[in-house]
């Protein structure tokens, strides 16, 4: 690399201050510069988590796991993947897919939206509060 | 103004040895490899398998039209994995530390562009960048083994300075950004709590395994107020890190203690600040060289000497 003068390595300094601080103040968060918003919301008790289930053949729920749901082991990406399906009209593709990926013990799959109290569901009580069934598919054998 | 403002520019501007560059630009580059390598799977996969109409393309490649092939895609991380190692090493370092930092950002930044930004790989990333530009594979290389490290010069501390400040500044905006969405509220523990208890809730219905001890606090409230306090403390107080060196050491240890308590409470790991490297550029990574007479490579010493030998061979003065 070519040897900075003083005043040129003030400039890169300055200027990449500035850039690193500058989605706060345009209020903009991307990557990597960020507002790093990380946590921020006010969460209330009560939250919405989209998921998916299996459904035995007697009809009990069973949980998935998240690479089956989304192919991932990030919670943040799997609720993410789920979300973005239902909210763009692709819950039946999702659960196609997941359903190609169960194994013998589950003969439905459900795209679920739930609300949950968030306390009850970390401590593992009784926390659904309601439930809309987005898409729902069969399992072929 | 004035005063401060020269105080400043002495402090990024002094000179610096060149080991304590060399230094950052190995933890940096070793880190930055090793992530790729742990999440290689993720990674290889980024093109394909996933549903790709989710892809919301951000920063360096906000003008993509549609998500790149496949076979784009992993031969962009081979290559960002290769060119790690090169880093790490410091092997043409004037092409390889530009184009790593290059591919690192476009990797990274496809990552973040399936609909979710990935906070976690932010500051890794400019630091990457600030290194990968600079002069930091003048000592401490494969391609500079066996010959004398250069004098301390002002072009090998300002970048690790930089560094140092990026750190305190990507704490000090997201104590900001707590203040600006959440208001003086956030303090209050009710939404820290709920977070935690969030994190955990969506573990269970994605089919992990929750925290237990997430599902212990979350019922004694009254603990996450003084938490919710302290991380914005933390936070805001970041700039403390550049006073001095116990405000430094009282800082780095608050703050890696906030990170293992989100991993412990929420299984949500920030790797970077977790490894400590986040906050690398903070100290002086120098410390322990040999002397200045004697100042050979000791990790890739050509002459077989180690630095103890090396030290034990030290020229009496005179």
């Amino acid at each position: 690399m070519v040897e900075h003068p003083l005043l040129w390595r003030r400039a890169v300094v300055i200027a990449f201050v500035l850039v690193v601080v500058s989605p706060a103040v345009r209020n903009r968060d991307s990557f990597p510069l960020s507002t790093y918003p990380v946590y921020a919301s006010v969460r209330p008790r009560d939250a919405v988590i989209d998921t998916a289930l299996g459904e035995g053949p007697d009809g009990t729920e069973r949980r998935l796991s998240m690479s089956v749901i989304a192919g991932t082991d990030d919670p943040l990406i799997a609720e993410q993947r789920v979300s973005s399906a239902i909210d763009s009209g692709r819950a039946d593709d999702l659960c196609a897919r997941i359903a190609s990926k169960v194994g013998d013990d589950v003969s439905a799959v459900l795209v679920v939206r739930e609300l949950h109290d968030v306390v009850e569901a970390a401590s593992g009580g009784a926390s659904l509060r309601s439930r809309s069934v987005e898409a729902r598919c069969e399992v072929r054998p | 103004m004035a005063r401060w403002w020269r105080a400043a520019d002495r402090w990024f501007f002094e000179p610096a040895p060149a080991l304590r560059l060399a230094r950052f630009r190995v933890l940096t580059g070793a880190f930055a490899t090793g992530y790729l390598l742990v999440r290689l799977r993720v990674f290889l996969t980024l093109g394909d398998g996933t549903d790709r109409r989710d892809f919301e393309p951000v920063g360096v490649l906000w003008w993509l039209q549609r998500p790149l092939a496949p076979e784009v895609v992993r031969g962009l991380v081979a290559v960002t994995l290769i060119l790690g190692v090169g880093f790490v090493l410091g092997v043409a370092f004037r092409i390889v530390g530009p184009l790593f930092a290059a591919a690192l950002l476009v990797a990274t930044t496809y990552h973040s562009s399936g609909g979710q930004l990935l906070w976690f790989e932010n500051l890794f990333v400019l630091h990457v960048l600030i290194v990968g530009m600079s002069r930091s594979a003048d000592t401490f290389s494969l391609t500079t083994r066996g010959s004398r490290a250069p004098i301390d010069d002002v072009r090998y501390g300002w970048p690790v300075r930089l560094a140092a400040v990026t750190t305190v500044l990507t704490y000090v905006l997201a104590g900001l950004a707590k203040l600006r969405i959440g208001g003086i509220g956030w303090m209050n523990g009710d939404s820290l709590r709920n977070h935690v208890a969030y994190s955990a809730a969506r573990l269970r219905l994605l089919g992990g395994t929750p925290s237990p001890l997430a599902s212990v606090l979350v019922d004694h409230v009254w603990l996450f107020s003084p938490l919710a306090v302290m991380t914005i403390v933390i936070e805001l107080g970041a700039p403390i890190a550049l006073v001095g060196r116990r405000c430094r050491w009282v800082w780095v240890a608050a703050t890696w203690m906030m990170h293992v308590a989100i991993l412990a409470t929420m299984y949500v790991v920030f790797p970077y600040p977790l490894s400590l490297i986040a906050f690398a550029p903070l100290f002086e990574l120098e410390s322990g060289r040999a002397h200045e007479g004697t100042r050979r490579h000791a990790w890739l010493n050509t002459t077989g000497t180690s630095r103890w030998s090396a030290r034990r061979h030290r020229p009496r003065p005179g």
